[in-house]
């Protein structure tokens, strides 16, 4: 069954100017700046996993053999393995060492060939007793072997990480109420130009509520056109973002940028897939805040206009 | 039956300055005024003698200071907002200049108030043909009223107010925008609405109406009835 306004016959009411553009700009911003609360919030938990007690020790010249058969590398992992406190020790292959050195050094670094040091990384099950002792041992076994522990450079890095995503936090909230204040202010400039329609039908006996409905839902459609362009715009920024990084790290199967030949290349599932829910969760939520608020402003703003009317 | 007792309007601060009396801010001063139902008036005097201050006070646009209002036999001081509002629907207004909702054919604007009282459609086609079929319209039902001239959309205005039979009808200068012969037509027109039932008041300055058709006539000069009557 048809409703009282679509019987009526009216033409489309009037569009809020620059709602949706206000919509899709706000949307924009602060689907970006929640994105940016994210990933702190997930660089942070990451960095703050275990690494208490993970080790790295760097043996030069690994390949050098040592007295009693086998190299430095092999000489220092026995040493190491020896040692209650430690759960695991594991030599990282060239290869992998190379992979991570790449984005540094692109691929001049393998025909430079450079002597590496020898990577082992360390996994403790309880505090070593003695570190000083450890690494005297280490370096009379092969000299010049470093023992580094790496809480202690990623103590700066946490605490980076812990402002970058309190800024960001404060960002979310600032632009949050920035955002809303605009859709406020272009929701209640729309009133103006529907005084007239409102009054003509106020005159015939229309309801209030037929006459606020009739000019106002056009507010949240603008809205919802807004904020779907806005999250859209997101979306395809934060893929830019992700392909550039993947890139930068030296993963393949990513296109090298969002340009439009490679857009439909991009792997966006993976890319859609990898976005915790939470996410998604919180831009659902700013785009329903900002459809209903920009809708219960125009109408509550006509409404009071009209309650005004004799 | 329209009484109004000692009315007066001060026009206030928030309110409409484009109505507000040359000489202030009040429109209108002890207006007396009787009209029994069916009856048919003409409102004249010069501008800013209060005429159209008063149409909008009858049309409920605008509340009296001072006085009694009594419209359709309802005093209008006695209503709340539903009231007011089924009062609205039996008063027919016709302004100098058409306001209509641009996007709507000739069609709709006409059928709008009877789609608002919900009206049956087959009436509403029926009516709504006879009436503009009736004032030369009758091509143009599907046109959008924005490609009309001024003096068509004034007529579409004036079927628009009349077609829904009101008990009272308010027309302010209605024929200014029309040539000699359609003035004529509309005038005409509400003549046989009055006899036909609805109380008429026509507000113009063109006294040559006077003698056209006989009326109650409402002399206004200053905000004040001058004519006595």
């Amino acid at each position: 069954m048809a409703s009282p306004l679509a019987s009526l016959g009216l033409p489309p009411p009037p569009r809020y100017p620059a709602l949706t553009t206000v919509a899709a700009s706000v949307m924009l911003v602060n689907a970006l700046l929640l994105a940016l609360a994210f990933a702190g919030s997930h660089l942070a938990r990451h960095w703050q996993s275990g690494d208490e007690r993970r080790l790295t020790v760097q043996v030069p010249q690994p390949g050098l053999a040592v007295e009693g058969g086998g190299t430095r590398r092999d000489a220092v992992l026995a040493l190491l393995r020896a040692v209650p406190a430690v759960g695991a020790a594991r030599a990282v292959p060239e290869g992998e060492l190379a992979d991570l050195l790449r984005p540094f050094l692109g691929s001049v670094g393998e025909s430079l060939s450079l002597p590496l040091p020898g990577v082992i990384e360390l996994r403790l099950v309880a505090d070593l007793p003695d570190p000083a002792g450890l690494a005297a041992q280490l370096a009379a076994r092969a000299p010049g072997t470093v023992l580094e522990r790496e809480a202690g450079w990623l103590q700066p890095v946490r605490a980076l990480l812990q402002r970058l995503q309190g800024a960001a936090i404060a960002l979310l909230v600032l632009g949050g109420l920035a955002g809303s204040t605009a859709v406020i202010a272009v929701s209640r400039a729309g009133l103006a130009a529907r005084c007239d329609t409102a009054s003509l039908l106020h005159r015939f006996g229309a309801t209030d509520r037929l006459i606020a409905s009739y000019l106002t839902a056009i507010a949240a459609r603008q809205a919802v056109a807004g904020v779907a362009m806005g999250g859209g715009m997101a979306l395809l920024a934060l893929g830019g973002l992700a392909c550039l990084t993947a890139r930068l790290a030296g993963l393949t199967g990513w296109p090298d940028l969002l340009l439009p030949a490679t857009l439909l290349a991009a792997p966006w599932l993976r890319l859609l897939a990898d976005i915790p829910l939470g996410f998604w969760a919180g831009l659902l939520g700013l785009g329903l805040w900002l459809t209903l608020l920009a809708w219960t402003t125009a109408r509550l703003g006509l409404r009071r206009w009209l309650r005004r009317q004799p | 039956m329209i009484r109004l007792e000692g009315v007066g309007l001060r026009y206030g601060p928030d309110q409409d300055a484009s109505h507000r009396d040359a000489s202030g801010a009040e429109a209108l001063f002890g207006l007396n005024i009787v009209m029994p139902q069916a009856g048919f008036a003409w409102v004249v005097g010069p501008t800013g003698a209060g005429k159209t201050s008063l149409l909008r006070l009858l049309q409920l646009d605008q509340t009296a200071t001072w006085g009694r209002v009594v419209l359709l036999d309802r005093d209008i001081a006695d209503l709340d907002r539903t009231e007011r509002l089924a009062l609205r629907r039996r008063i027919g207004v016709i302004t100098p200049v058409p306001e209509l909702l641009a996007g709507m054919t000739v069609f709709e604007s006409v059928a709008l108030p009877l789609r608002l009282e919900s009206r049956p459609s087959n009436t509403i086609r029926a009516d709504v043909g006879e009436l503009i079929g009736w004032l030369g319209l009758a091509g143009k039902a599907a046109q959008p009223v924005d490609s009309l001239s001024l003096g068509e959309r004034q007529l579409v205005a004036i079927v628009r107010a009349v077609a829904v039979q009101p008990g009272l009808l308010l027309a302010d200068d209605p024929t200014a925008t029309l040539d000699a012969s359609l003035a004529e037509q509309v005038m005409r027109l509400l003549w046989e609405l009055h006899l036909l039932g609805t109380t008429v008041l026509v507000a113009t300055q063109d006294e040559r109406w006077l003698t056209w058709q006989r009326g109650v006539v409402i002399r206004l000069a200053a905000g004040r009835r001058v004519d006595h009557g």
